[in-house]
């Protein structure tokens, strides 16, 4: 009933995005958007609300197809690939669902265990030890909707080790979390070697602080490569518009998002 | 009479003896698969497939007369295949919204089944025994069928437990694991056709969704996990469909009626009394918030 994983290619780029649009139905979200990343790198997908942040993530995830343009992961198309693992936003997940947080992250393991089959020890010993990875093996018999914000995504993140994801495509994550939290979801994605990581986000002080590299959307690309190179003065500005506020200080600039703005009028 | 005995008479006649196996085959199957429609808030839909099979009913019906039930049967089973694949489709054209879709498909349906019958005169006492069943009729033929195409269902559902999980928990994963989602969409809506029609005897149209999600419900305020829930909707259906033939026994009630209230008793208790998501937990846990 399954098609076969596709190979990947030897020295492919982990993701190749070439003038890309994508959409819902007329209205496209995002429109020729072209970049690469590198196996094990990880990028923040930055950009105000509406920028098709998200519309990116689902592309390159194999959720919804490309109007125009062509995604390849590992040198083929995502829908392929069983190694890619998209983590939602979690108003998208339905936290009441009677499952325990194990049972979550085994769900990870489905195209590796095969249709008709049941888990077997050694899938039990990976999802453990990927929960232990995380922190999370001492609740691993709660309902999912007992856990708090930073121990939703610690268990997505678990989830993707047990199914052997090679690519992480992460949905605002740090979306309500407090501070501890917020780090405490950095330091592991930080632990994931190998691991190519793909983060939407708002705040772009972790985008500065704690990624290799940055993307800035707002409909089209504005800018791609290091947090000093991407995010200026007028960069920024033509991604936010009136949105952002800039104050020269002694030590730079410094930038002060308005998130209470929406769209990009004045 | 003592109680024992009072237990013990209904089952002195056959008929009731078959009504008590059926009613326990059929509420077992109904909560298994009434949790897949409760978690995929799929009620609309499971009331509009039961409900969109009595064309099919009234075709066995004018076809082969009144009396052959196993023709019924096959008729209802057909017309309810192509139903669920019908809503199936229709639903995911996205041209009109999804339950405006199914709930034409449902009151067109159910009209044409009215249409067909209609013609044949005296036709409201058998459309009575559609609507609402009555299990103290079932035969052992029917019984049969119960227990192949139920037995069915629940070998697939076993067979495929961590797919149809994921594809109801989590769609998106699904797709990125590359499964099928579309199929695994169709497959569960065949097997809540066939609940419905092997339900057809025992509960009758009219209630079925109320045995298909209020049993499976209950599990659901009770329960951590799907098993759990599945088990625990079982039990409570099997006890609503013995405590409603006693009631059909000896006060005279419908037993469909009978049933259904039972089970929304037992929910009812439930929704007050559930550690996790109950009424009295919320208003004590709220106090003790506020104090």
């Amino acid at each position: 009933m399954t098609a076969r994983p596709a190979a990947h290619e030897v020295g492919a780029p982990a993701i190749a995005v070439s003038v890309l649009s994508a959409g819902y139905d007329d209205r496209l979200a995002l429109s020729d958007i072209s970049f690469e990343v590198k196996e094990g790198e990880r990028l923040a997908v930055a950009g105000p609300n509406g920028a098709g942040k998200s519309t990116l993530l689902k592309a390159i995830a194999g959720l919804l197809p490309p109007q125009t343009g062509r995604i390849r992961v590992f040198g083929h198309p995502p829908k392929g690939h069983i190694c890619i693992s998209y983590v939602p936003q979690r108003s998208e997940v339905d936290w009441r669902f009677p499952v325990t947080v194990f049972d979550v992250v085994m769900m990870g393991r489905t195209r590796r265990l095969g249709v008709f089959r049941r888990a077997r020890p050694a899938d039990c010993k990976l999802v453990k030890s990927a929960l232990d990875r995380v922190g999370l093996l001492p609740l691993a018999s709660r309902q999912i909707g007992q856990l708090s914000g930073g121990q939703q995504q610690r268990m997505f993140i678990a989830r993707a080790l047990a199914q052997e994801a090679e690519i992480i495509l992460m949905d605002e994550p740090f979306a309500g979390l407090d501070p501890g939290s917020k780090s405490g979801v950095i330091s592991l994605l930080e632990d994931l070697e190998g691991v190519t990581i793909l983060v939407a986000l708002h705040d772009l002080g972790i985008a500065t602080s704690h990624f290799d590299r940055v993307l800035l959307l707002n409909k089209t690309l504005l800018g791609i490569g290091s947090p000093t190179d991407v995010l200026t003065p007028p960069v920024l500005q033509r991604a936010y518009g009136s949105c952002l506020r800039m104050v020269k200080t002694d030590d730079g600039v410094l930038v002060v998002q308005d998130t209470a703005c929406s769209g990009g009028r004045p | 009479m003592s109680v024992i005995e009072a237990i013990a008479a209904p089952f002195r006649y056959p008929f009731m003896v078959r009504a008590l196996v059926a009613s326990v085959l059929v509420g077992g199957l109904s909560a298994i698969v009434g949790s897949y429609v409760v978690l995929r808030s799929m009620a609309f839909l499971g009331d509009a497939i039961a409900h969109s099979v009595l064309p099919g009913v009234a075709v066995g019906f004018l076809v082969s007369g009144r009396g052959d039930r196993r023709a019924l049967f096959w008729w209802a089973l057909l017309t309810a295949i192509l139903v669920s694949l019908g809503v199936g489709w229709t639903s995911r054209q996205g041209r009109i919204k999804e339950e405006t879709a199914i709930g034409i498909v449902f009151a067109g349906m159910f009209s044409l089944g009215i249409a067909l019958m209609s013609t044949v005169r005296g036709f409201a006492v058998d459309l009575v025994h559609f609507l609402f069943g009555n299990v103290l009729g079932a035969s052992s033929w029917d019984i049969t069928m119960i227990a192949i195409f139920g037995g069915g269902v629940i070998l697939i559902i076993f067979l495929f437990y961590k797919e149809f999980l994921i594809v109801s928990f989590d769609p998106t994963l699904a797709t990125t694991l590359r499964l099928p989602v579309a199929s695994y969409r169709y497959l569960l809506l065949i097997l809540i056709a066939t609940t419905v029609v092997v339900s057809l005897q025992t509960v009758g149209l009219a209630l079925m969704l109320a045995m298909l999600i209020t049993p499976a419900t209950t599990g659901y305020l009770l329960a951590r996990r799907l098993p759990g829930m599945m088990a625990i909707g079982s039990a409570v259906r099997i006890l609503s469909g013995i405590i409603g033939l006693y009631l059909s026994f000896y006060f005279g009630i419908a037993s469909g009626a009978a049933i259904v209230l039972v089970a929304i008793g037992f929910f009812l208790i439930v929704l007050l009394i559930s550690p996790r998501r109950g009424f009295i937990r919320r208003i004590l846990r709220s106090a003790k918030e506020g104090g």
